[in-house]
């Protein structure tokens, strides 16, 4: 290959004889001086870095190992890699013919702590020979705002719906139609591929793109598609689709499409220099690109308005039924269709069912479907198909079918009602399956619907299931022991009966000292009230019969008493006072005087009569 | 005339809220219109638009039942009767088109034998319904407690009896009933489901990949034993024990609702 270069080349010199043996001279020697030139180099982009940012690592071979070893990597994690690219380049100038090969292992890497870290030596095996690389150190800095970039590496927004990989001749993005879609709202996916100016692609293994996780996927089409231009970052790229695919998500929330990754093979111009002359050189590189990890935020479908019998269709469809034939005879079948075409997650939700009426023999449906997927979801009709065979004559209105679906554009639930012809059915009944004809025997029958409501408020509690409820039953037992506490109190002051006598007849006296009081211009009524409290008082505290209650016993029962005889002079006297007053005028100061001294003659003899 | 006008305009102004919002009574007859015209689907769909007026009604849920039960839902028109039944436990209609349903569902249950005790429970429990226990229960206590009051203050030894009787008497049907509605309240919190779809897997584990054991149908009521973020752990009265995704079952809330 490499002689037939050399010979080929019409500007060898065939004039030159010497030219030539110094060809095969070097063509001999050039084995033995690649063998002896094997070089392994590493390198890093930076070596000095932040804690948030990345370096990335070369390892380069000019010869193709057995083996490669990377090193550990301890102080660091490996965001990217091993990315591996080899290239050969044949140069000729002037006649000379130079073949270098390059074998470059590269990481992306991103430092675990700060400090002064190592990059180990990585290890390859040439020829049966080890080589080792030298260690690479890398200082890293603590960084003044740690976390920021990766968070703004997530942040969704910045470049709307792509996620991208690669490097900067090649790379990878994976656009969406729509980043926010609805459960079961189709979205479409392209991978699409960018080549720099001057980059071409030579080889492509077919991509294994697995399904994303939480999606249903369908491959739309995966030709290699030219799209044209685009520019970016003012550099200008040429555009290819890789695949279009049609993702229908199955459920809420943050749903992450992993990153895929695709091979391919490219032939890259580059602008060398040698000496004063300056050239073209294509260099052949395998790439391993991979797709950004891209986040899709799935939207439930809205609660409010959501119809009883919503099947999880999404999309916007429209709605057939159909009875073929109309007209039948007894025991002939005839085909009962439901229909549903559009667009949207068609054949991913049950089509309603007709109601048949209960004397028919009835087949499972055959379920047909006819789609393909787009962007916007499968388009096409699904459709079931029923059987059935008509057992009596008469015409059969079939009650109508109805079919709900949300429209994810309307953002609203749609209701489509669809009546079927009338069946007419002739001949004479068929003998009917038992099942059908078991006469309606009580309670085999639907109890008819009701008309009218007894309403009352959602959530609200029977009065038995309240709290209050409890309050109500443990009340008798607490108000019973209350009105206990209550008769018992009074029961146990009803015991002793002349104290209360006492306290009766005390009441007593005070109501009649207090009316005197009040009529101290009447001077009969006044002392024949003092003359009653006193007598009342003394009936009371010596224990006189009502019969034997004058003054005489009285002061008999007191003398044996003793209750002194300051006391029993001081009774006399008012006594006296009493007698006298009632005949002769008298003033009211006079009449207020002998109040007090009664109501302090009472006090004391009170005092003295309890001992 | 002033003040009169004003007043006639408040009439007017009072009468705006009843000319617009919809009774729940009108929307009841337009949605039995539609049931009567056979559009099952949109009648339930106008009944459930009551649901959310907020509001409910043994009959409203009898009337769904039939509507999901002509639709040939169900699964749906089992977890209606039940609610009826929730909400009147006398409604004959609701209680005969359950049975109905049931007898033409798929799963059919033999439940685990039961202990003598437990079917003493049950049997007394569910002699009434919760109501019933509850309101005779009340009942019972305070006129024990007036009777007792009574024979506190009568003085007559043959009235005294009387009442002591009474009360002693009332007492018991209060510890009899109240027995009954503690029983009924505990067997109601229980908490029910009725499975939705056609057909689902038994779960052996709360995951999509976990294995499954056999499948179960619609309208098979199922006790809930626990719940772990979208999984129900349920249980069928012949004792098997299985997971379920919880979309799958709509749960009775029994306390949340009567």
């Amino acid at each position: 290959m490499l002689s037939g270069i050399f010979f080929a080349n019409p500007k060898c010199g065939m004039q030159n004889k010497r030219m030539r043996h110094f060809g095969i001279f070097l063509l001999l020697w050039l084995p033995l001086w690649l063998h002896a030139q094997v070089e392994f180099k590493a390198s890093a982009t930076r070596s000095e870095i932040t804690q948030d940012e990345r370096l990335r690592v070369d390892f380069m071979l000019n010869r193709a190992p057995e083996r490669f070893e990377p090193p550990a990597f301890d102080d660091f994690y490996v965001v990217m890699g091993p990315m591996q690219s080899s290239g050969t380049s044949v140069r000729i100038v002037n006649g000379k013919v130079t073949r270098t090969e390059q074998h470059t292992y590269s990481y992306v890497l991103a430092p675990k702590r700060a400090g002064n870290l190592q990059i180990e030596p990585a290890t390859a095996v040439v020829d049966g020979q080890t080589y080792h690389t030298q260690p690479i150190r890398i200082q890293v800095f603590k960084s003044s705002r740690a976390g920021n970039a990766a968070i703004q590496n997530t942040k969704p927004g910045n470049r709307q719906a792509v996620a991208s990989g690669g490097n900067e001749d090649v790379f990878l993005r994976l656009e969406l139609t729509n980043r926010n879609p609805y459960v079961g709202q189709a979205i479409g996916a392209v991978y699409k591929m960018y080549f720099r100016k001057g980059t071409r692609v030579a080889d492509m293994a077919q991509p294994n793109i697995s399904e994303p996780k939480g999606f249903w996927a369908e491959t739309i089409s995966d030709k290699f598609e030219d799209l044209g231009r685009d520019t970016i970052n003012g550099q200008i790229y040429r555009v290819y689709a890789l695949r279009r695919m049609m993702l229908i998500p199955q459920h809420e929330g943050k749903l992450v499409i992993t990153p895929q990754r695709f091979d391919v093979v490219i032939i890259k111009r580059v602008l060398r220099e040698w000496g004063m002359i300056q050239y073209y050189d294509d260099v052949s590189q395998t790439l391993h690109l991979s797709s950004g990890r891209v986040v899709v935020n799935v939207k439930p479908l809205p609660e409010k308005g959501k119809p009883v019998d919503f099947s999880g269709a999404v999309g916007t469809f429209d709605f057939l039924v159909d009875a073929v034939p109309t007209q039948v005879q007894t025991g002939r079948d005839l085909n009962i269709s439901v229909k549903v075409m559009g667009k949207g997650n068609l054949n991913m939700f049950d089509l309603p069912k007709p109601v048949f009426p209960p004397a028919w023999e009835t087949y499972d449906p055959e379920h047909r479907v006819k789609t393909t997927p787009t962007f916007s979801g499968y388009r096409g009709t699904v459709s079931d198909v029923y059987t059935v065979i008509p057992q009596e004559p008469g015409t059969v209105k079939l009650p109508p079918v109805s079919f709900v679906y949300f429209d994810p554009y309307a953002k609203e639930y749609k209701r489509i009602t669809k009546s079927f012809p009338p069946v007419k059915v002739s001949g004479a009944p068929v003998n009917p399956s038992p099942t059908a004809s078991t006469p309606a025997a009580p309670g085999n029958r639907l109890n008819g619907i009701a008309h009218k409501g007894r309403w009352r408020q959602t959530g609200h509690r029977a009065f038995v299931l309240r709290p209050a409820f409890g309050r109500w039953m443990w009340a008798p037992f607490v108000l019973f022991a209350l009105v206990w506490l209550t008769v018992f109190v009074l029961r146990n002051r009803r015991i002793d009966p002349e104290k209360l006598r006492n306290e009766r007849e005390s009441r007593y006296i005070r109501r009649l000292l207090s009316d005197a009081r009040k009529h101290t211009g009447d001077k009969e009524h006044f002392y024949g009230l003092l003359e009653k409290a006193l007598m009342t008082y003394f009936k009371n505290r010596l224990n006189l019969p009502a019969n034997a209650l004058n003054r005489r016993s009285v002061l008999e029962k007191l003398h044996e008493k003793n209750p002194g005889n300051e006391l029993i002079d001081r009774l006399q006297d008012l006594w006296n006072r009493i007698d006298m007053a009632r005949y002769a005028p008298g003033s009211d100061a006079a009449r207020q005087s002998d109040l007090d001294q009664i109501k302090d003659l009472l006090t004391q003899l009170d005092k003295k009569l309890k001992k | 005339m002033k003040r009169a006008l004003r007043y006639i305009f408040l009439l007017w102004l009072s009468g705006i809220p009843g000319l617009y919002a919809q009774t729940p009574d009108s929307l009841f007859s337009a949605a039995n219109r539609l049931y009567d015209q056979a559009r099952y689907a949109e009648a339930l769909d106008a009944y459930n638009r009551i649901l959310q007026s907020g509001y409910e009604s043994p009959e409203l849920y009898l009337n769904m039942g039939n509507a999901a039960y002509r639709a040939s839902r169900k699964g749906q028109a089992v977890y209606y009767y039940e609610k009826a039944l929730q909400l009147d436990p006398h409604l004959d209609a609701a209680r005969n088109n359950l049975a109905l349903t049931r007898r033409n569902l798929i799963d059919r249950f033999t439940p685990l034998p039961e202990g003598f005790f437990h079917r003493l429970y049950k049997g007394y429990t569910g002699m009434l319904d919760l109501l019933t226990w509850g309101w005779i229960s009340l009942t019972a206590i305070w006129l024990a407690f007036f009777f007792a009051v009574a024979y506190l203050l009568v003085q007559t030894p043959t009235r005294k009896r009387l009442f002591f009787t009474l009360a002693l008497l009332m007492l018991t049907v209060w510890f009899l009933a109240y027995a009954g509605y503690y029983g009924a309240r505990h067997r109601a919190a229980i908490p029910h489901g009725i499975v939705q779809p056609e057909e689902t897997a038994r779960y052996t584990e709360p995951s999509l990949a976990a294995e499954t054991d056999g499948k179960i149908h619609e309208g098979a009521k199922v006790r809930i034993l626990k719940r772990e973020k979208d999984w129900l752990q349920v249980q069928t009265v012949d004792g098997n024990t299985f997971w379920i995704p919880a979309n799958d079952v709509w749960p009775l809330e029994y306390s949340a609702q009567n």
